[in-house]
C-alpha cells in the first residue's frame, strides 16, 4: 500500500510540477486537492507538502537553462520583497479574522483577471518587454501593491502567489507572457520557502506525501520547462485563464459548502 | 532528528542558495546586491515572525 501510495504521489507530482513549470505558478491548488481528495492526506500535511513541492518547482525552473533565460531576477527580487512582507500581513491578519467576505471577492476577481488574458485586446497589442528604470511610476506602485497583496493573499487564504503575479506581469507591466510565467517561477521559491519552513518548525511535514510529490513536482518541472519552448504563449494564457476559473470555482464551491452546508 | 526531516530542510533552504548564487553573479551591480540582501533580510523576518506566531 505504501509503496503504491508514494507511486501514485509522485505522479501525481509530475503531472502538478509540469503545469505549475508552465503556468509560473505553485502547483498547490492541484496538489492539494490530489492529496486531499484522491490519496486522504490530512489537509496541514497536504498543505505543507504541496508548499515545500512549490519550492522544488522552482528550483527546476531556475536551474533549467531555456526558462532561466526568459527570467527577469532583478524583477522577481522587488517583488519577492513586496510578496514576503504581505505574507506576514496575511498571516496576521488570518489569525485574528474570517477571510470568507474577502475569499468571494478574490473569487471574482480572479474570474474577471481569466477574462481579460484571453479577451481581444483593443488598439495597440504590442506586448513588449520594459526595464524596471523605463517603467512608470503608477505602475511601479501599482507592482508592489500586487505584489503586497499576493504575499497577503497567499498568508491569508492560503493559495499561492502565481496566479496575482503572472497577470500582473502581463497585464500591467506588459511583460511577455513567457517572460510573466518563468519571473514568477522565480519569485514562488522564494515565496513558499516562509511557509513551508513554518509547517517544518511545527513538525508537520510527513516524509509521505512530502518527499514523493516533491520529487515529483521537480522532474514534472524539468519537464515543464522543456514543453514551455514548444507551446505557443496564447495557449499558456488560455490555460492560465482556465486555471484561474478553477481556483475561483473551487474557492466559490468552498464557500457555498461553508455557508449552506452547516 | 530524522534524515528525512533533514531533507526536507534542505529542500527548503534551496530558494536561498539560488538567490545567492545570482547575487554573485550580479555582484559588480550594488544595488542588485543590496536588493538580494534586502530579499534575504525580509525572509529572515517573516521566518522570525512565523516562528513566533506558531509559537
Amino acid at each position: 500500500m505504501q509503496a503504491s501510495l508514494i507511486v501514485a504521489l509522485f505522479a501525481g507530482g509530475i503531472a502538478a510540477g509540469i503545469v505549475a513549470a508552465l503556468l509560473g505558478v505553485g502547483g498547490g491548488i492541484l496538489m492539494v486537492p490530489l492529496m486531499t481528495l484522491v490519496f486522504g492526506v490530512p489537509i496541514h500535511n497536504a498543505l505543507g507538502a504541496s508548499l515545500v513541492a512549490a519550492v522544488a518547482t522552482s528550483d527546476a525552473a531556475a536551474l533549467w537553462p531555456g526558462k532561466r533565460r526568459l527570467m527577469e531576477v532583478g524583477l522577481a527580487w522587488r517583488l519577492a520583497l513586496a510578496t514576503t512582507f504581505g505574507g506576514t500581513i496575511g498571516a496576521t491578519v488570518a489569525l485574528a479574522s474570517k477571510p470568507e467576505v474577502l475569499q468571494l471577492l478574490f473569487a471574482l476577481a480572479l474570474l474577471y483577471t481569466a477574462y481579460q488574458l484571453v479577451a481581444p485586446r483593443r488598439g495597440t497589442e504590442v506586448v513588449r518587454d520594459v526595464e524596471w528604470a523605463s517603467i512608470g511610476r503608477l505602475r511601479k506602485v501599482a507592482m508592489w501593491l500586487i505584489g503586497l497583496f499576493a504575499g497577503a493573499s497567499s498568508g491569508l487564504l492560503g493559495i499561492g502567489g502565481g496566479i496575482i503575479i503572472v497577470p500582473a506581469l502581463y497585464l500591467v507591466l506588459h511583460k511577455p507572457f513567457k517572460t510573466a510565467t518563468a519571473t514568477s517561477n522565480l519569485l514562488v521559491g522564494i515565496t513558499a520557502l516562509t511557509g513551508a519552513f513554518t509547517y517544518w518548525s511545527r513538525g508537520a511535514l510527513l516524509p509521505v506525501p512530502t518527499l514523493p510529490i516533491t520529487a515529483g513536482a521537480f522532474v514534472g518541472a524539468v519537464i515543464g520547462s522543456i514543453l514551455d519552448r514548444r507551446i505557443s504563449s496564447a495557449v499558456l494564457r488560455w490555460g492560465m485563464a482556465g486555471l484561474l476559473a478553477y481556483s475561483a470555482v473551487q474557492m466559490g464551491s468552498g464557500l457555498v459548502r461553508q455557508w449552506f452546508g452547516g | 532528528m530524522a534524515v528525512e526531516q533533514w531533507l526536507i530542510l534542505v529542500v527548503i533552504a534551496t530558494p536561498l542558495l539560488i538567490l545567492a548564487r545570482d547575487a554573485y553573479n550580479r555582484r559588480h551591480r550594488a544595488r542588485e546586491v543590496l536588493l538580494a540582501l534586502g530579499v534575504l533580510v525580509a525572509v529572515l523576518i517573516n521566518l522570525a515572525v512565523s516562528l513566533r506566531l506558531s509559537g
